[in-house]
């Protein structure tokens, strides 16, 4: 049999002992790689693209479902967790293996015979995986943050530092304080998981933070232009205005 | 039901016959003296007067429980109440003249019937102050009881949010505890033996009491190092706690479970977050008649704090304003990367 190899990402200490434990019993499984948080996850499975991941959700800098967004190598993915509801229905409604902490070494055992059938097979779990992501993404209520990759590095952006958001095409154009991102998410997206209290929809093309709203001008009949703090002028449309006015009460 | 006022105690009984032989006392010594009316007329005119209105004072009270106006209309209220009054005035003015015309000498019986007035008077006047006179007593209960209703529903409503704001256990904590002794089983037994131990421990502080218990300084800060030996098997060198206690303060008193949450929070945002270490710090004085809590935490301030934060704050927050009737009994800080709560605790 080919040698698999696994990378463990888990940011206790006693969580990744079982595991290593475990894994010992499985000589043709090498652990290349433990890491502990978010940012080193991303970098590591891009670059060394392990057959077999071991992912806790919790973890410092990224969650395990935004490193999932964020890499381009999908290897074959066991979810470890302790208790996160919106994570196990994701898990269950996509039959993606998951562990439960504290697992046994059974339960162990018969994930990692599901995931060597799986990479028998060649079956890559991309698109399972997609949907656990899609799934957890349009449940919680509200996005808290946006992860973003960059050329070099990846940037979570706190909703405070995002000023608008523009459509183009296929991707949205994220305005942030600290400068502008491209992310592969629709308008709709957005739309429906920023928290709508803060950020409406003011036109097809552009959902903006109402805290950067300086003034609303009148622009033409029946559109209305919105001058944000930094200068910069969007379109109204009227339903967007009719939003606007529900949420800022004038 | 309402029981009757008067006939709820023997004291109020004897107060109401004895005001109603004082009554046919007066009534008949009057007439006796200052009309022309015979010993026996006077006497049984009085006595009539007497026994009914003393059975009719006992009657009314039923009256005006079945037919108050929040039940039948203040319409048909007042019509009952004429028409009853009407009813039994009618027959005791009848029985009155019958009596007189029958039995004693017709000068009495003369007078009677030009009088009658005498009679009728007093028993509508008797018939409206027991009315009135039992509605306030109805109303009175029902406010008090209503008052009393409130108070029960405050009572239950502010024991039910103190409940639901003292720390809900975790479940993520649970887990991962539960997840750590299974790794310790592997390794280090007896570590594992004694971290069940600790664990049971917690639950136990955590589990058998309720929100508005107080607790002494030295057993909240016995289970925060119970808490902490807990969280460092999870968390090894990431973790470092220390604790600067004042020790005339160990005796002072505060809610159960009013720290735990506070160090939850601290190792959510500041530990769990970050990939160094992070020191937790408490320390405690006492400062007039208030006890000063202060617990600080490193945290890392490039990583967006996500939603929740400050949740498990807010609920310390509302349980101190339920216990002591105080505002601002927490205050929390950040700078730089040090994130700092405190708690001050009336004494």
């Amino acid at each position: 049999m080919e040698n698999i190899r696994a990378i463990i990402i888990e940011d206790e200490e006693p969580a990744r002992m079982v595991l290593r434990e475990y894994i010992k019993k499985f000589p043709h499984i090498s652990i290349i790689a433990e890491i502990i948080d978010g940012f080193n996850a991303v970098k590591t499975i891009n670059e060394q693209k392990p057959d077999l991941i071991f992912l806790d959700i919790q973890l410092p800098k990224l969650t395990g479902f935004e490193v999932l967004e964020l890499i381009e190598h999908t290897p074959i993915i066991i979810f470890t967790t302790a208790y996160d509801q919106y994570a196990i229905q994701a898990f269950e409604k996509n039959a993606v293996d998951y562990l439960l902490k504290p697992f046994s070494e059974e339960r162990f055992n018969t994930a990692i015979q599901k995931a060597i059938e799986k990479l028998a097979v060649r079956q890559n779990d991309s698109t399972t995986v997609k949907k656990v992501v899609d799934y957890i993404s349009s449940n919680p209520p509200h996005l808290d943050r946006i992860v973003v990759k960059t050329n070099s590095a990846i940037k979570v952006i706190p909703l405070e530092q995002v000023i608008y958001l523009e459509a183009q095409d296929d991707y949205v154009m994220i305005y942030t304080t600290g400068g502008k991102h491209l992310k592969e998410k629709t308008m709709k997206y957005f739309e429906t998981h920023l928290p709508d209290r803060q950020f409406v929809r003011i036109h097809r093309s552009y959902i903006v933070n109402i805290d950067f709203i300086a003034q609303i001008e009148h622009f033409s009949k029946e559109t209305y232009l919105a001058i944000l703090k930094n200068g910069t002028k969007l379109k109204i449309s009227e339903s967007g205005y009719k939003l606007l006015r529900e949420r800022l009460n004038f | 039901m309402t029981p009757h006022p008067i006939l709820k105690n023997p004291k109020n009984i004897a107060i109401y016959l004895g005001a109603w032989l004082i009554y046919i006392a007066v009534n008949f010594l009057f007439h006796y003296y200052k009309s022309p009316l015979s010993f026996a007329s006077s006497l049984t005119n009085a006595l009539l007067l007497g026994i009914f209105g003393s059975l009719l004072g006992i009657a009314i009270w039923y009256a005006v429980l079945y037919s108050y106006p929040e039940r039948v209309g203040t319409f048909n209220t007042i019509i009952n109440h004429i028409l009853a009054a009407l009813i039994f005035i009618s027959i005791q003015t009848f029985i009155i003249i019958s009596l007189n015309k029958y039995y004693f000498g017709t000068s009495d019986y003369d007078y009677v019937s030009r009088h009658i007035f005498r009679w009728i008077a007093p028993s509508v006047f008797i018939y409206v102050a027991f009315v009135l006179a039992y509605y306030i007593y109805i109303y009175r209960v029902n406010l008090q009881e209503k008052k009393q209703e409130e108070i029960r529903l405050t009572r239950m409503v502010k024991e039910a949010e103190l409940n639901l704001l003292k720390s809900q256990l975790n479940p993520h904590f649970l887990f991962n505890s539960l997840n750590s002794i299974s790794a310790l089983t592997l390794t280090d037994p007896h570590k594992a033996q004694e971290m069940i131990i600790l664990l049971s421990d917690f639950l136990r502080y955590s589990l058998a009491r309720d929100g508005r218990q107080l607790s002494s300084l030295s057993a909240e800060l016995q289970n925060i190092d119970r808490y902490m030996k807990i969280e460092k098997i999870r968390f090894g060198d990431r973790i470092q706690y220390t604790a600067d206690v004042v020790s005339n303060t160990l005796s002072c008193t505060l809610p159960v479970m009013i720290l735990q949450p506070v160090f939850e929070n601290a190792i959510k945002h500041g530990v769990a977050e970050s990939i160094d270490t992070v020191h937790i710090q408490l320390s405690a004085k006492l400062e007039q008649n208030y006890l000063i809590i202060v617990v600080q935490n490193e945290f890392d301030p490039t990583s967006p704090s996500r939603r929740g934060a400050g949740l498990g704050l807010k609920n310390i927050e509302e349980r101190l304003k339920l216990i002591y009737h105080n505002d601002g009994l927490l205050k929390y800080r950040k700078e730089n990367n040090i994130f700092e709560v405190k708690l001050i605790i009336p004494q």
